[in-house]
């Protein structure tokens, strides 16, 4: 069986593949918002929309993250599990806020720390199970 | 108002079980091809692969139209309302893992993805 524990270089994917969709998500409400309202008033609208689609830039930003985000994320799950590569996604959860408490002095309250701790606890033990399959299987 | 909640919980069940179903395509075709993707190459060559299957465009198509009605869905509702509601992505992931592809999903891994869940709807739901 191939080795199916978790490593720095996964997780440093995982990560990726959440940036890499929010910028396909924020792409796509760019391109929704600057020109889809034009084609709902008339045929010939849609014809500039469709125009204005495929020569925004955010089209090609979407197109080259979609496509990453598919290499990026089937190579995660050519190594670990799915039930453990999905949930694993939410260290941004993790990330975010620490990133805005050290670096833009943010004030994070009880509840956001409470969740913040369980999200942890939760990763911690999705490691630990993931390593326990590894020693079953080999 | 409460209309509205019961439609936003529609569509976020609806999206994050359409999106489990698309991940649940892809994780069994590259479980078909058996490539492990250690090297940039592999990658590579493991993406290429998969674009010759066909279950692998009907989750990409799946969840393509997923991120469309998404990104409407967070337009007409409120973003943390709706991102805390996507927490139960979580449990359909686990649930599909276990019966449909088969992973041993042990108690453990069952209990840290229920506390993983909770946190992101704790956290959505404060932030």
């Amino acid at each position: 069986m191939k080795f199916k524990g978790l490593s720095l270089r996964i997780i440093f994917f995982l990560v990726l593949t959440d940036i890499v969709e929010s910028v396909v998500m924020f792409c796509f409400k760019k391109m929704a918002a600057s020109n889809i309202p034009a084609a709902e008033y008339h045929v010939s609208g849609l014809a500039t929309a469709l125009q204005g689609v495929i020569t925004s830039p955010y089209l090609w930003i979407f197109l080259i993250c979609i496509i990453l985000s598919f290499v990026i994320w089937s190579a995660v799950l050519s190594e670990i599990d799915l039930s453990v590569a999905f949930p694993l996604a939410s260290l941004s959860f993790i990330f975010v806020p620490l990133v805005s408490i050290f670096f833009l002095h943010e004030h994070v309250g009880f509840w956001r720390w409470l969740g913040i701790a369980f999200i942890t606890v939760g990763i911690i033990w999705l490691s630990e199970s993931t390593q326990a399959t590894t020693s079953e299987k080999s | 108002m409460t209309k509205e909640v019961w439609l936003t919980l529609f569509f976020v069940i609806l999206i994050t079980f359409i999106e489990t179903g698309a991940n649940v395509c892809l994780k069994s075709a590259i479980e078909k091809l058996n490539i492990t993707a250690a090297t940039r190459h592999q990658m590579l060559l493991l993406a290429w692969r998969l674009l010759f299957v066909p279950k692998v465009w009907l989750g990409f198509i799946l969840s393509l139209s997923m991120v469309v009605m998404w990104v409407f869905v967070l337009a007409k509702c409120d973003l943390s309302f709706v991102y805390s509601l996507s927490s139960v992505h979580y449990i359909f992931i686990a649930l599909a893992s276990q019966f449909i592809l088969k992973e041993k999903v042990s108690r453990k891994r069952w209990t840290a993805t229920l506390l993983i869940a909770l946190g992101v709807f704790i956290v959505t739901l404060s932030g």
